[in-house]
């Protein structure tokens, strides 16, 4: 496996808490990957930051791999700002 | 015999609340519903507490494709799920579950909508719920319009089929072969330059109404099926030579033989309406023959479609005791709160999803779904 | 609400006796003790009669409405006249007046315990639902039953002749000999597509209308079916028995794997 894919990436990601990497990790972890054969993308999280490990068969699909998980990651980040600690809260 | 929907009932609560999240398509929509205890019933009805949409429009002649539907749904999910809390003046302590979509649809926006479902479905400990959106559309339609055991047409942008319940399940009676009838409509739209505000078959319609001469198209009904792809082609052909803006070709001139006017682009809409909307019917009076029921309900974003709404009227009123049923754009179109709903049945009947169970997939056929809250 | 219908049929058959039998998607189905022009016809039953008449559909536009009667009526009836002369079980034909949508024909099928037409749906119903047994609807009658209705289909598919709206509600049961109804939607063709586009059909009506023990009633048609492309009777059967059932397999997937997008 890890030699037909030569092109690797790793983004390291810092939330506020550990609680907060952990939930990022685990709602990018259920999408599969639909080519394999292109492309595999590993996510971790240690204390606060969250591992994406991209491998794949060129630069361009790890490029628009990274995309897309920054994209994800973008609105993971915007529900944690809205909504974290807030569940007793009355929005206004 | 009734199942029992209140043996996941949390202790000392007198209610149910599910949030709903829906973006399968061009339209991004959260609600939030609530359910008393016991049996839903006309004296005993789910309340919809809020019913937030943002829809995606693109420029006349453009459809909406999958990234840019994406885009436009991550950049307001967050937006529109606090609307919807702001909105039902609801606490994330006070729900129960949380409902998204989770097929059929555009796999991009599907996927994009229920990331934000898992993150905060984890931040305020709360079980997810995803739900078919062509389920969501029926029991949404039962409940507003309380119709009992219907023969359901959902029409839609990306549907058409002819529906009836039996043995714990939606089964599919009868459906397009190719294209869905709101894609149909939408394509035609596009030929025309019509524009997708606020929606492309909402202008057809408009357009409809000011035609008066029918124009010549096939007729496709297959058993209890049908295909409008050829019916598209050869209408798309005729705009084409009468409006068609290529500089080779000189628009030809379509004359209605009974009065000798020219045939307009209001007269193309009508004709294509009048022939569309003849074939669902038919078939759905086929639905009912076969299964000898006389109540239809109309679902789906066509389904707030008055003429089609007209069409169904007419030929009820032919049946014995024929009712039609049929909802508002708020819910006919593609919305949170069906979601909601659905998804809140589901988990009254101990259904929920875990995490790695939340994937979304484009296809996800309403036969498949295993009905636990009926079993009439 | 029907009243007005049989108002409408009054019209164009003034003074003979109408009994509403049926009322389908597209057609009134009456019973008359009338034959339009013989007193002893050569039929089984000499006194009773079926009269089927398509409605104006207020629904539709005038002229999608007089287009669909006309060709409907037309189409019915040539199927029936050709049926009839190879020697398909089907009602024959007495009268018809295309522009209106009438047909008189033949009286066949029987009536059940309960009172119902004795179609195929409703006899299993009457299985299913009234006797309520698992071992009758599971039991020998429904079985020949089910093969006799899949010879039947094969043979009018040997004939390159394609029904078009195969449901169990379109099939009559003489005891348990089936005959074929309504054939509005029927069509000629030899492609295999076409023949396993129609069996596709009745597989799903079975499934939704008899959910519970639709795989074993369709298991039995298809037996039937099978059974027939070996026959002598029929040249190069077991090839296009082949080729339909293989193309069966393609149209049933793709009804599972259709995209349900735009």
């Amino acid at each position: 496996m890890a030699t037909s894919l030569p092109y690797t990436l790793n983004l390291s990601i810092p939330f506020e808490s550990a609680r907060q990497a952990e939930i990022a990790c685990k709602t990018l972890s259920p999408d599969p990957i639909l080519k394999v054969n292109e492309l595999n993308v590993k996510y971790s999280h240690d204390s606060n930051t969250l591992t994406c490990a991209f491998s794949g068969v060129s630069d361009r699909v790890i490029r628009v791999a990274v995309s897309n998980v920054i994209d994800n990651i973008k609105t993971i980040i915007e529900c944690m700002d809205e909504f974290d600690g807030k569940e007793d809260e009355l929005f206004q | 015999m009734t199942v029992d929907l209140d043996q996941y009932a949390k202790p000392g609560k007198g209610y149910y609340l599910a949030l709903g999240l829906e973006g399968s398509a061009n339209k991004l929509g959260v609600g939030i519903i609530k359910h008393h205890l016991g049996q839903l019933s006309s004296t005993n009805r789910a309340e919809v507490l809020s019913n937030v949409r943002d829809t995606y429009i693109t420029p006349p002649g453009e459809g909406f494709l999958p990234r840019d539907t994406a885009r436009h749904h991550r950049n307001w999910v967050v937006r529109i799920i606090k609307k919807a809390l702001v909105e039902g003046n609801v606490r994330g302590t006070d729900l129960d579950c949380i409902c998204f979509t989770q097929g059929p649809g555009m796999g991009a926006p599907l996927q994009s909508v229920v990331i934000a479902a898992r993150t905060l479905s984890q931040l305020w400990n709360l079980p997810l719920v995803g739900v078919n959106h062509c389920i969501g559309h029926i029991e949404m339609g039962r409940e507003i319009t309380g119709a009992h055991n219907p023969v359901v047409l959902y029409v839609s942008g990306g549907n058409t089929q002819v529906i009836a319940y039996s043995d714990q399940r939606y089964r599919i009676f009868g459906e397009t072969l190719d294209i869905a009838i709101g894609n149909c409509l939408d394509r035609f739209a596009r030929t025309l330059m019509i524009p997708n505000e606020p929606a492309p078959g909402y202008n057809i319609e408009q357009m409809a109404k000011k035609g008066k001469h029918l124009v010549s198209l096939p007729y496709t009904v297959k058993g209890m099926d049908l295909s409008m792809s050829g019916i598209l082609a050869n209408i798309d052909q005729i705009a084409k030579d009468l409006f068609g803006k290529a500089k080779q070709v000189k628009n030809k001139q379509l004359i209605d033989e009974e009065t000798g006017e020219p045939i307009t682009s209001e007269d193309l809409c009508f004709s294509l309406q009048e022939v569309l909307f003849s074939m669902l019917v038919e078939i759905t009076e086929r639905a009912l023959a076969h299964v000898n029921s006389n109540q239809v309900l109309i679902v789906g974003g066509v389904g707030s479609n008055e003429r089609l709404q007209e069409m169904m009227k007419l030929m009820i009123q032919d049946r014995k005791n024929g009712q039609i049923y049929a909802t508002d754009e708020r819910f006919c179109i593609d919305n949170g709160i069906m979601i909601a709903h659905a998804g809140l049945l589901s988990y009254r009947t101990g259904q929920t999803n875990d995490l790695w169970n939340t994937v979304c997939t484009q296809r996800f056929r309403t036969d498949e779904v295993f009905i636990k809250w009926r079993d009439d | 609400m029907t009243d007005h219908i049989i108002q409408q049929v009054q019209v164009h058959l003034p003074n003979i006796p109408l009994e509403v039998v049926s009322q389908g998607a597209e057609a009134l189905v009456f019973q008359t003790s009338v034959h339009p022009y013989y007193s002893k016809p050569c039929l089984p039953h000499q006194d009773k009669f079926i009269i089927k008449f398509r409605p104006r559909k207020p629904y539709r536009h005038p002229k999608i409405d007089a287009a669909i009667t006309k060709n409907r009526t037309i189409g019915e009836v040539k199927f029936m006249a050709k049926l009839t002369k190879l020697g398909i079980k089907a009602p024959s034909v007495i009268l018809a007046d295309f522009p209106n949508g009438i047909i008189w024909m033949e009286y066949l099928g029987k009536k059940l315990p309960n009172g119902d037409v004795s179609s195929l749906k409703n006899w299993l119903w009457y299985y299913e639902k009234v006797l309520a047994d698992e071992s009758l609807c599971l039991g020998s009658e429904v079985q020949q039953a089910c093969i006799n209705v899949g010879l039947l289909i094969g043979k009018l598919h040997l004939n390159d002749m394609i029904h078009g709206d195969l449901t169990s509600s379109n099939i009559l049961l003489e005891d348990s000999e089936p005959v074929l109804i309504d054939f509005g939607l029927s069509s000629y063709s030899g492609m295999a597509e076409d023949k396993a586009v129609d069996l596709y059909v009745l597989e799903r009506a079975m499934l939704s209308t008899h959910s519970k023990y639709s795989d074993h009633y369709v298991k039995w048609l298809l037996q039937g079916y099978e059974q027939i492309h070996g026959s002598k009777e029929f040249r190069s059967g077991g090839k296009k028995l082949v080729e339909t059932l293989r193309k069966l397999d393609e149209v049933r997937l793709r009804g599972r794997k259709r995209s349900m997008l735009g």
